[in-house]
Order: structure tokens, then C-alpha cells, then sequence
């Protein structure tokens, strides 16, 4: 396989920019408010627990990366460790972390434009989705780097203004007593980091940039840190001024980072937030799409999907890869439950951190003499803590997103078996399935039409009877023959 | 394309079809939208939500990975001749 070499040509400078611009998406504008909920103005503290979390499974990532230079990220990591399954979900669980991006991105989008124009911010989420999978796969430039010091020197003027006229900071009272910092106590701060989480895990575009960098093993460590320092600080300073301004149980129409901006800086304030909040939305929005294209090409290529199908050398499967997640993530965005993908994202994240720590203490184990140019510190506690915090933060999830997670991670189970029991066999099965559902389609309407049994169908519904069952239980019925029918190949 | 192959083709597309369209039904009977109350069209008792829709949407995902898989057959079974052809 052919190698794809990248000239080492920049510093450390530049290896932050690139870990800025990975985290500045749009996960900060619209999970804060949320997390300003959960944890009270300890959001403060959670998000500089979650800082230091993230920033020390930023290191194992960091060995991976350095030690296991290809594609793929956490997939590649988990599948030199592990391989089978393990690394099937570690894909899995990544493809769903930018699946919700792609539909926190496009409710963000729609949340900032009804700030300039009241618009049905389900529909505009829908629309922004249909028009970036479209553009995606005409392919989009990245936003240039730019951006990152545009968002530094809108948090900065937020932050300054808001510091220098106190006199807005109506709530600073809140952190004058424990009680009232923490109203939650330590649950809030835990259900606290464990909700900002996708605010800073976008660092990790540092490890897949790490190729252009220079003397890697020193710069991109430092990178990181220093990424991390930054957003810790310029998250905890805004959500300070944010709690400070924004009354307590906010309810606004618009994200509550324009509300505090527009109360520091007046119109101007709201306006230059926003113009941040879209630009960021779309900055996540490409990358997502890119992201979630490329672990299906990655899975792909390994055989979980139908390569036929999802294969990056054809038109139909390029389109498809791109369409398939951009379906779940209008489903999704549809829905306009930001806080509820805002907790699928945390879990997929969560599990995939686990994962990477998972993968770092296993290939120290069973590959002690890998080439690694760096190596993670603290090892084996902070992989170790990496893993365990992960799991506790997990147990913080609303509970209904939690199932959905737990249904996410059956239907890999189910997806990975799937692959296992080959091609020709679950060809029968599901011609089998698709006979048993056309007779049974096709029995009780026959059961319906001698009257045997009654179904009240609603009066708008009554014209569809008996066509519609029995063209469907017809098409179920047939291609359940043709799967079946199909000639027998050999096993790859 | 060949009177089977097209036959299989034309099969496999409705069937996806019909998955991607009760898919769509159990997301409108989940979302159930002022301008089309679903629940209200079909009756749907509260309590039998969540059994409505979880067994469309394991339909409708069935359907659409039975309906792929049957083009995905004819399709390779196409390109398997024109390679023998070649031969």
C-alpha cells in the first residue's frame, strides 16, 4: 500500500492553532447553557476538571499517534491493540460522536440565524444538513485558520468588557458561599464535566495534523498542553461572565452566550457572537461530514459494511457514506432535542476515551519494544484514571439518552455479527425473515377479508385496504425468494 | 441489464423504499407534527407509542438491508460475467 509522506514543516505555534481550531465547533455555544444548568456557576470547576481529564487522555492519544503513524485515529489505535470487536466500536462509537456534532452543528446554525431571522429551527437544522451533504461530497474547503483568532479575540473582548464594568455582573454573589457555587453539590460538577466533554475532545485534531509538524515528539505534547491551557482558560473566564450576567434557570430564545453578550457589549455584542456561533457551526458541520465519511470508508475497507457499497473509489459509495450518516443526523436535529444529543455526544465521546486509554495500557503491554517516540506520563495511572473516570462520568447521562447509547452499542453487537456469519448465510436469514413477514402479511389479510378477525382502521385509512398490505406482504414475499434465490459465492 | 437482473433490481428498490417510508412514519408518529397528527390519523393510544415505533423502525431497517442486499446481488453477479466476458 502506497504511503502518503507530509514534509514536517511546522512549529509549535502552528500545532496550536491546529488543536484550536479543532475544539473552537460548536459545541461550546450550545452545551453551556445546559451545563450552566447542571452544575450552577460550579460549570466553572467542571469545565476545568474536564480540561485536565481530556488533556491527560490527549497524551495517550499522543503515544498512539506517534507510535502507530497511520489513518484512522482511535479506530487504528484500538485495532492494533485489540482488533475484532473492540475496534469495531471504538469506529462505531467516533462515527456516532460526529454524527451528533453534525446535528448539534446544524441546530446551533439554525439557533444563531433565528437571532438575525426568526426561523423553525428543526426545519433550518434539516436544511443545513441536506445542503452540507451535498456540498460535502463536491468537497469544501476547510476554513481558514483565521478563525481561531477571531474566536480568541471575541471571547477576550467578552471577558475584558464584562470584567471592567461589573456593574452587569448581577450574579457574582453565587460564588461568594460553596452553597450557592455549588447548588447541585459534587454531583452537579460531575453531571458537569461529563456534559462539556465535546467541548474540548476536538484538541485531538492535533494528533491527525501531527504529521506536518516538527520535532513531533516535543511539539505536539506541548501543543496540547498548551491548546488545553488556553481553552480552559478562555472557557472558565466566559462562563464566569455568562453565569455572572445571565439570571439563574435562563430561559431565553436565543443561546445564552449571545444573551450575555449582548448585555456586555449591547447589539454589537449579539452580533458579533453570532457571527462567531455560524461560522463555528459551519466550521463543525465540514468537519463532522469529512470525519464521519472517513471511519465509514475505514470500516469499510475492514469489511463491517458492504465494501461494494461504501467503497471511497466509487461515485455511489462516496454518495452514500456521506448520505447514510447525514439520515441519522437529520433524524436527530429534526427532533431539535439539543440537550439530548448533546448527551449522546458525551457518551460516544466518553466510551471512545475510555477506549484509547484501554488501547495504550494494552499495547504497552503486548508490544513493550513498539517504537515510541512519545510516551504518555504518569503511565499507568493516568490512562488507568483516564479509563475509570470515563465510565463514573457515563453514569452522570440523562437516562433516556443513556438507553439510546446502550441501543447504539446492541446494534454494533449486532452489526460486528453480522460480518461474522458471512455473507451467503445472512442472505438466507434475512430471506427467510423477509418470507416470514409477506405470509404473515399476506395470511392476516386474508383472515381480514373471511372476517375471522376485525381491525377498525380509521376512516382516512380505509381506501388503502386490502392494496397496500398486499402489495407490501407481495414485495416482502418476493424478496425473500430472490435473497435466497441468489447464487452461492465464495467467503472472502 | 437482463429481464432477472432488472426484475431483482426493481424488487430490491421498492423494498427500500417501503423501509425508508416507514421509517418515516414512525419518526412522524414519534414527533407527531401540528401540521399532520399521525396519532391522531391512526389512533395510536399513548401508552402503545413506544411499541409502534420501535417495531416500524426494526421494519423499516430490516427492509432497507434487505432491499440493499438484493441490488447488491444482482449488481455483483453482473459485474462477476462482464469479467468472464473479458476473460
Amino acid at each position: 500500500m502506497r504511503r502518503i509522506e507530509f514534509k514536517r514543516e511546522l512549529g509549535l505555534f502552528y500545532g496550536i492553532i491546529i488543536g484550536l481550531n479543532g475544539a473552537f465547533g460548536i459545541e461550546f455555544f450550545v452545551l453551556l447553557e445546559h451545563a450552566i444548568f447542571l452544575a450552577g456557576p460550579a460549570v466553572v470547576l467542571s469545565l476545568l476538571l474536564c480540561g485536565i481529564i481530556t488533556m491527560l487522555t490527549l497524551f495517550s492519544y499522543c503515544e498512539l499517534g506517534a507510535a502507530i503513524s497511520r489513518v484512522g485515529g482511535e479506530y487504528t489505535f484500538a485495532k492494533v491493540a485489540f482488533g475484532g470487536f473492540t475496534s469495531f466500536l471504538t469506529g462505531w462509537l467516533r462515527w456516532i460522536s460526529s454524527v451528533t456534532t453534525v446535528a448539534l452543528a446544524s441546530i446551533g446554525l439554525a439557533q444563531f440565524i433565528s437571532y438575525f431571522y426568526p426561523v423553525n429551527i428543526p426545519i433550518v437544522s434539516v436544511l443545513a444538513i441536506v445542503i452540507f451533504t451535498f456540498t460535502s461530497i463536491r468537497g469544501v474547503k476547510k476554513l481558514d485558520v483565521l478563525t481561531v483568532f477571531s474566536f480568541i479575540g471575541i471571547f477576550t473582548l467578552l471577558v475584558t468588557l464584562g470584567l471592567y464594568d461589573q456593574s452587569k455582573l448581577v450574579n457574582l454573589t453565587s460564588f461568594s458561599s460553596i452553597r450557592t457555587f455549588m447548588p447541585k453539590g459534587v454531583s452537579g460538577v460531575l453531571a458537569g464535566i461529563m456534559y462539556t466533554f465535546s467541548m474540548f475532545v476536538g484538541v485531538r485534531a492535533l494528533i491527525a495534523g501531527s504529521t506536518q509538524i516538527k520535532n513531533p515528539e516535543k511539539n505536539v505534547p506541548r501543543a496540547i498542553l498548551l491548546s488545553i491551557v488556553i481553552l480552559i482558560v478562555l472557557y472558565c473566564l466566559v462562563a464566569f461572565i455568562v453565569v455572572g450576567v445571565a439570571p439563574e434557570n435562563y430561559e431565553g430564545s436565543e443561546p445564552i452566550l449571545t444573551y450575555a453578550a449582548e448585555r456586555i457589549m449591547g447589539p454589537i455584542g449579539g452580533t458579533l457572537i453570532t457571527i462567531a456561533g455560524i461560522s463555528a457551526a459551519l466550521m463543525s458541520l465540514t468537519t463532522a461530514m469529512m470525519v464521519q465519511r472517513s471511519i465509514i470508508y475505514g470500516l469499510s475497507r475492514d469489511g463491517y459494511f458492504p465494501r461494494f457499497i461504501f467503497s471511497s473509489e466509487r461515485k455511489f459509495g462516496r454518495h452514500l457514506s456521506v448520505i447514510i450518516g447525514s439520515a441519522l443526523a437529520i433524524l436527530l436535529a429534526a427532533s431539535g432535542l439539543i440537550v439530548f444529543i448533546g448527551y449522546i455526544a458525551g457518551f460516544a465521546s466518553l466510551l471512545v476515551f475510555a477506549l484509547v486509554n484501554l488501547s495504550l495500557i494494552r499495547l504497552r503491554r503486548v508490544m513493550p519494544r513498539l517504537s515510541r517516540p512519545f510516551k504518555a506520563p504518569l503511565y499507568p495511572y493516568a490512562s488507568i484514571a483516564g479509563v475509570v473516570i470515563s465510565l463514573l462520568l457515563i453514569l452522570f447521562i440523562e437516562r433516556s439518552a443513556l438507553l439510546i447509547g446502550f441501543e447504539f452499542i446492541v446494534a454494533a453487537v449486532i452489526v460486528y455479527h453480522l460480518k461474522m456469519v458471512g455473507y451467503h448465510r445472512l442472505r438466507l436469514a434475512v430471506g427467510g425473515i423477509n418470507l416470514g413477514i409477506g405470509g404473515l402479511t399476506l395470511f392476516t389479510l386474508y383472515l381480514m377479508r373471511r372476517g375471522i378477525i376485525t381491525i377498525d382502521l380509521p376512516q382516512g385509512l380505509r381506501w388503502t385496504f386490502p392494496y397496500l398490505p398486499a402489495f407490501i406482504g407481495a414485495i416482502f414475499l418476493l424478496a425473500g425468494i430472490l435473497n435466497i434465490a441468489g447464487r452461492r459465492r465464495k467467503e472472502p | 441489464m437482463g429481464v432477472r437482473g432488472a426484475f431483482a433490481t426493481l424488487i430490491g428498490a421498492l423494498q427500500s423504499v417501503v423501509g425508508l417510508l416507514t421509517f418515516i412514519l414512525a419518526y412522524l408518529i414519534y414527533y407527531n407534527p401540528d401540521i399532520l397528527r399521525v396519532r391522531d390519523i391512526l389512533n395510536i393510544q399513548e401508552g402503545y407509542i413506544p411499541f409502534f415505533i420501535l417495531t416500524l423502525a426494526v421494519v423499516s431497517l430490516f427492509s432497507i438491508i434487505s432491499g440493499l442486499l438484493i441490488i447488491y446481488e444482482w449488481t455483483s453477479t453482473k459485474e462477476d460475467k462482464d469479467e468472464k466476458d473479458r476473460i
